[in-house]
């Protein structure tokens, strides 16, 4: 389970993430939503160890990442597409991730057969179309089998295969009692996906829920589009308090 | 598709295990990346190159031209601390350092397994150096009329101070580039020091040349000093040249350390 307890975080004067809560349940896909700066990756940085919190806590059963004691075993995370040296291989990339972790190269062919990389992992990642990277990365993710999951905008760049394989494969994942936190801008696909979803803006959560739950209390019936909800809840959209109000 | 199940053994690691699986990983990344070869290549290039030149352009004489030839596995050097500034700092450029963090997020274990990775090819290239140059040495003195006499203490001398000073010049370049974080401000940086201030710095305290990075690699070589002037007019002892050269090797880890410990990741 995820654990994220009144976090906050200022860059300069912008106060990226301001007092922020929200749970992530053990089992479940849940998406985080927010507009372009709502402070979704700030959040994933720090839950990741990446970034210090001016205040709060994020935990992963209870412990912070940079206290697990085999991250990469225990969490499995996508924080950004670029984090690939473009004149290494991804057989490279996999290879020194693994060893750093105590895995064996063999776990480092197994991920690449699992996101179809295999035929190129002997190219340089220079060469790498956005989706092969964003698959690569997802290999990273995957490479010490997690329980958990940080996903930080996994379907970008991916075809619509690739999509369709990537829900797929997280749903799995889900069921088989894996804890997943996907953030994204897809909303359509998280519509699709996702078992709860945590929408901040502001760097604040305006609404947490499941999402069966989110829609019933929107008004509208279990039918109502997550699109629609998001903006009223984001103030982009009409109604802006009514789910608000309805939750209150 | 089936999810793969991880193996390998789970359990808390030892300082020294976790570095050691750092170092590992760090070699594993260097072996697979072009610029590091390509900045190995012209290393031992400019080494090879310069000795010929001087075995061509001048004439071996006396027992202090062959310590002079013996100990120019050092001219290698400036190109291996770029070497580990460009490593270090690539971290940042290609933001490397995230996926090093999240598979090792005691910045401790990643930041020195790096400096020691980076130490051992300038440890592996520095033999190679060394040996080139003594190779290439006595096959000149080999076909020379009246050669000097070669000393099996000098060649010893020459090859264990070359690898010292090409291994610390790697960790040294690795700490640079950790500070710079910027490949290009750190090659710049690195080259307004050499062929501005350490020259001007040299002139105006004539004393100080001796601590020069120049100096340090002549002396720590085994060179005898230069009478005509120049970096090796005066010349620590080899194994004074060799703390000192690593003391600030030592003095820049350390700070580069704690700038990672305080610097929030990109």
């Amino acid at each position: 389970m995820i654990v994220v307890d009144r976090l906050r975080k200022r860059y300069g004067s912008v106060q990226a993430v301001d007092d922020l809560s929200f749970e992530v349940r053990q089992g479940k896909v849940t998406a985080l939503l927010g507009p372009n700066g709502a402070g979704k990756t700030t959040s994933l940085r720090i839950l990741l160890g990446l970034s210090r919190p001016d205040a709060g806590s994020a935990t992963f059963d209870g412990q912070a990442y940079s206290r697990l004691a085999q991250p990469i075993r225990q969490v499995g995370a996508l924080i950004e597409q670029s984090t690939f040296h473009p004149g290494r291989t991804a057989r490279t990339h996999l290879g020194a991730l693994a060893r750093a972790s105590g895995l064996s190269a063999r776990r480092a062919e197994e991920v690449l057969d699992l996101v179809d990389l295999h035929d190129a992992g002997e190219r340089r990642v220079g060469g790498y179309s956005t989706g092969m990277r964003q698959r690569l990365g997802l290999a990273c993710a995957l490479l010490g089998d997690p329980a958990t999951l940080v996903l930080d905008e996994p379907q970008n760049g991916l075809d619509p295969q690739g999509t369709r394989w990537l829900r797929a494969f997280l749903r799995r994942l889900a069921d088989e009692g894996r804890t997943v936190l996907v953030s994204s801008h897809l909303l359509s696909e998280m519509e699709q996906l996702a078992d709860d979803v945590v929408i901040v803006d502001n760097g604040r959560v305006v609404h947490s829920s499941s999402l069966t739950q989110l829609r019933l209390d929107a008004g509208g019936g279990p039918v109502r589009r997550l699109e629609d909800v998001f903006l009223e809840l984001t103030g982009h959209g009409a109604g802006h308090d009514v789910v608000s109000q309805a939750a209150s | 598709m089936t999810t793969a199940t991880a193996t390998g053994e789970r359990r808390s690691l030892s300082p020294a295990q976790g570095t050691g699986r750092a170092v590992v990983a760090e070699l594993i990344k260097l072996r697979g990346t072009p610029s590091v070869w390509l900045l190995a290549a012209l290393a031992l290039i400019a080494v090879l190159l310069g000795l010929v030149l001087t075995i061509v352009l001048g004439q071996i004489r006396t027992v202090d031209d062959v310590r002079s030839l013996l100990s120019f596995s050092g001219t290698g050097g400036f190109m291996v601390i770029l070497l580990g500034l460009v490593v270090a700092a690539g971290e940042y450029r290609y933001r490397t350092i995230v996926p090093t963090a999240l598979g090792e997020p005691g910045r401790a274990r990643s930041f020195w397994g790096q400096i020691l990775a980076l130490g051992l090819v300038g440890l592996l290239l520095g033999l190679v150096a060394s040996a080139s140059a003594t190779v290439i040495t006595l096959a000149a003195l080999s076909v020379a009329t009246d050669p000097p006499p070669v000393a099996a203490l000098d060649v010893l001398a020459a090859v264990v101070g070359g690898t010292v000073y090409t291994t610390i010049a790697a960790m040294l370049g690795g700490a640079i580039g950790a500070l710079a974080r910027n490949q290009v401000a750190g090659a710049i940086a690195m080259f307004v020091y050499l062929s501005m201030v350490d020259p001007l710095v040299g002139m105006a305290f004539p004393n100080y040349g001796q601590f020069g990075p120049i100096a340090l690699g002549i002396a720590l070589g085994g060179a005898s000093p230069d009478p005509s002037g120049g970096p090796g007019a005066l010349l620590l002892a080899p194994v004074v040249a060799g703390a000192v050269w690593f003391g600030y090797a030592a003095v820049l880890s350390l700070a580069a350390f704690a700038s990672t410990l305080r610097r929030e990741l990109p």
